[in-house]
C-alpha cells in the first residue's frame, strides 16, 4: 500500500476562474434564446 | 470553516489518502455487466436504423413501402425507434453501468448476485413480451403508449416487467451498499456507487406512476376486462414517471462527468461535496414537475401547472451546479496539462480520446438542450412550441446526445474494460463522435426551427399537403441530419462489433476503470450528503405537496370511457 496524492494548496485554492466565464456565456446564451422565443410568442398576437 | 466543511465527528480520521489496489470485476462480474451492454447496443443499433426513416421521409424520401413486410408504417417505425432507444438501450445500459459503479465503486462484489440476475432475467423476459406485439404492428402506440391508442397486453406486460426487473436490481444495489457501510462505518460513500444508487431510488419512485397505469387501467383495457380507460388520468400517471425519466437517462452520464470524465482528462473531481448535493436535489425534484408535460391538458387546474412550473425550474439548480463542478473539473485538468486563458484551456483536453471526446461533445450539445428545455418549463412560452417538431428536436440533444453520446463514450473503456479487449479503431471511435455532433447539430437545429414554424410532431410531413414553403429548407436538413446520424451509427456499430469480436490482450493494455479522485478528500463531505433517509423523506413530502391533491381529485372523478377501439393511425 503507498500513500496517494494529497491535497495540496494550490490545488484546495483553485480558482475556476474560465469555467465562470463559460457560464455567464451560458446564461446570456440562454436568456437571448428564451427572449426570441417569448418575442415570437408576442409576434403572434395577445389574447385576453 | 463553512458547515460544508464540518467533518462528521463519528467518522475515522482520514487525513491522508491510501491508494489500495483497486478491486476489479471478476470475470463473472464483468461477463453479468457485459449481457446488460449486449442487449443495450442491439437495441440502440436496431432503434437507430428507424430514426433516419422518420427523418427521410420528412424530405418526401418514403421508405416505409420498400420495407412494408417488415416495418408497416410510419408510426411503427416511430415507435420501434422510441422503445428501443428511448426505453431499451437507456434501462439495459443504466442497469449494467449500476453493476459496475457499484462493485467498483465499493470495492466488493455483489451482496446479493442472486438478486441482481433475476432482475436482469425479468428485463430480458419483459423485452422479449414486448418486442413480439411491437414488431407485430400490434403496439404502434408510440414510446408515450398514450390512451386511448391500444396495443396489446403483452406490450404492457413486456414494459412492466421490464421495470420491475430493473427494481429488482436495484434492491440488489442497496443490499450492496448496506453491507458495503456495515464494513465501513463512518465512511462516506464512494461517489460512483452512491450516485448510481440514488439513481435507483429515485427511478422506482418515478416508475410508480407507469405501474399505477398499466396495473389498473391499460393492462385491464388491453385484456378487455375494463371497457375503457381516462386519458387523462393515465397521461398524468406517465407523466409522474415520464419526466424523471429523463434524469434516470441522465445521472448515469452525470457520474461519469462527474467521477469518471475529470480522471480520463487527466484531473480530479472539483468538489465531492457539490456531486453529492446535485444527486441529493435530483431525487428531490425531478419527480414532482410532471404538468409542465400537460400545460395544454384541459383537466389538470391551472394552478397545478404552475406549481409545478415553478418546481421544474428548481431543476435548473442542480443542473447547473452540474455545469458547474464538472467545467471546473475539467478546468483543472486541462490547467494541469498547460492550459492557458479564459477558455483557451479548452484546448489542452484529450480530445484526441474518443471516450474523452465523445463526452464532452454530448455536454456541449446538452447545454443547448437545458435552454430548450427551460422554454418548454415556461408555461407561456410552452404554447408556442407545444407538440410541435421543437419537442423532438429538443430530447434529441438531451437522451441523443446528453445521454446517448455519452454512454457511447462510456463503452470505448467499458466494452474493452469487461471483455479484456483493445478499442478497435479509435480514430474511426473519434470520428464517430463528431459526425454524430455534425449530424446532431443540423437535425436538431432544423426542428426546433421547424416547431416555432409550427410544425407538428410526430406527422408524416412527407405526406401532408398543408406544408408551407418557409417549412422545405428545414425538412430537408431535417433528413440531411438523419443521414448523418445514420454513418455514426453504422460507425459505432463497426466499431463495438470489431472490438467485441479482437483478440483478448495482455491486463496491462486493457483500459481500467477511470475513477476520479476529488481535490478534498471525500471524509471532509459533511455527512448529510451521504443519507438517505432525510431525503427520501424530503422527496415524499414534496411529492405528497406537489402531486397528491390533484391526482387524488382525478382519480376520485376518473371517467373510464374512452374506449379506443378505433384510434390506430397505422
Amino acid at each position: 500500500m503507498t500513500d496517494g496524492p494529497q491535497s495540496t494548496e494550490g490545488e484546495e485554492h483553485f480558482k475556476p476562474t474560465g469555467t465562470i466565464f463559460i457560464l455567464a456565456m451560458f446564461i446570456a446564451a440562454l436568456i437571448l434564446l428564451w427572449a426570441s422565443v417569448y418575442v415570437i410568442l408576442l409576434s403572434r398576437g395577445v389574447t385576453v | 470553516m463553512t458547515v460544508l466543511d464540518q467533518p462528521d465527528p463519528q467518522a475515522p480520521a482520514v487525513p491522508t489518502r491510501q491508494a489500495a489496489p483497486a478491486r476489479e470485476l471478476t470475470e463473472q462480474e464483468r461477463r453479468f455487466v457485459g449481457w446488460h451492454l449486449i442487449v443495450a447496443i442491439a437495441a440502440l443499433l436496431v432503434g437507430s436504423l428507424m430514426g433516419p426513416l422518420q427523418a427521410f421521409e420528412y424530405s418526401g424520401v418514403n421508405v416505409y413501402p420498400w420495407i412494408e413486410p417488415i416495418i408497416h408504417s410510419y408510426y411503427q417505425g416511430l415507435t420501434i425507434h422510441g422503445v428501443l432507444n428511448a426505453l431499451v438501450w437507456t434501462t439495459f445500459f443504466i442497469v449494467g453501468f449500476t453493476n459496475l459503479t457499484t462493485i467498483r465503486g465499493l470495492q466488493r462484489p455483489l451482496s446479493h448476485p442472486w438478486i441482481n440476475k433475476a432482475g436482469f432475467w425479468i428485463m430480458v423476459v419483459g423485452l422479449l413480451t414486448a418486442a413480439v406485439p411491437l414488431l407485430g404492428n400490434q403496439a404502434t402506440v408510440l414510446y408515450t403508449f398514450y390512451a386511448p391508442l391500444k396495443a396489446s397486453w403483452a406490450f404492457y406486460l413486456g414494459l412492466t416487467l421490464v421495470v420491475v426487473g430493473s427494481w429488482v436490481e436495484g434492491l440488489g444495489f442497496y443490499l450492496t451498499l448496506w453491507a458495503w457501510r456495515k464494513e465501513h462505518r463512518g465512511v462516506r460513500s464512494p461517489f460512483i456507487a452512491l450516485g448510481g444508487i440514488i439513481n435507483a431510488a429515485m427511478w422506482q419512485i418515478a416508475t410508480l406512476g407507469l405501474a399505477a397505469s398499466i396495473l389498473t387501467m391499460l393492462l385491464p383495457w388491453s385484456l378487455g376486462l375494463i371497457d375503457g380507460v381516462d386519458p387523462e388520468l393515465s397521461r398524468t400517471y406517465f407523466w409522474f414517471t415520464g419526466h424523471p425519466l429523463v434524469y434516470f437517462w441522465l445521472l448515469p452520464a452525470y457520474i461519469s462527468w462527474y467521477g469518471m470524465l475529470p480522471h480520463q482528462a487527466g484531473g480530479k473531481l472539483f468538489s465531492d461535496s457539490l456531486a453529492r448535493l446535485s444527486f441529493w436535489m435530483f431525487l428531490l425534484v425531478s419527480v414532482p414537475v410532471g404538468f409542465h408535460h400537460q400545460f395544454v391538458d384541459p383537466g389538470v387546474p391551472q394552478t397545478w401547472k404552475w406549481i409545478h412550473a415553478g418546481l421544474t425550474y428548481s431543476v435548473f439548480f442542480p443542473s447547473t451546479l452540474t455545469a458547474f463542478t464538472v467545467i471546473a473539473s475539467l478546468e483543472y485538468a486541462a490547467r494541469k496539462r498547460g492550459g492557458t486563458g479564459l477558455i483557451g484551456w479548452v484546448r489542452q483536453l484529450p480530445w484526441t480520446d474518443p471516450s474523452v471526446a465523445a463526452q464532452l461533445l454530448a455536454a456541449i450539445l446538452f447545454m443547448f438542450g437545458g435552454i430548450g428545455g427551460l422554454t418548454n418549463a415556461s408555461y407561456n412560452l410552452n404554447l408556442v412550441i407545444h407538440n410541435t417538431a421543437w419537442v423532438p428536436g429538443h430530447f434529441h440533444l438531451t437522451v441523443a446526445s446528453a445521454v446517448t453520446l455519452s454512454f457511447i463514450g462510456i463503452t470505448y473503456w467499458m466494452v474493452p474494460y469487461l471483455m479484456n479487449k483493445k478499442l478497435w479503431g479509435p480514430r474511426v471511435a473519434l470520428v464517430q463522435a463528431w459526425v454524430w455532433f455534425v449530424g446532431m447539430i443540423i437535425f436538431s437545429n432544423a426542428m426546433h426551427v421547424l416547431g416555432l414554424l409550427g410544425a407538428p410532431r410526430r406527422t408524416p410531413l412527407g405526406e401532408a399537403t398543408y406544408v408551407p414553403e418557409a417549412w422545405n429548407g428545414n425538412l430537408l436538413r431535417v433528413s440531411i441530419g438523419g443521414a448523418i446520424l445514420l454513418v455514426a451509427v453504422i460507425l459505432y456499430g463497426l466499431v463495438m462489433i470489431r472490438t467485441a469480436f479482437g483478440p483478448k490482450v495482455a491486463p496491462e493494455e486493457v483500459p481500467a476503470v477511470p475513477i476520479a479522485e476529488s481535490i478534498r478528500h471525500p471524509q471532509l463531505t459533511p455527512v448529510w450528503l451521504d443519507r438517505f433517509k432525510p431525503w427520501l423523506l424530503g422527496a415524499a413530502v414534496l411529492l405528497l405537496i406537489a402531486y397528491g391533491p390533484q391526482l387524488v381529485d382525478q382519480i376520485l372523478n376518473m371517467h373510464l370511457n374512452a374506449p379506443g377501439a378505433s384510434f390506430r393511425p397505422w
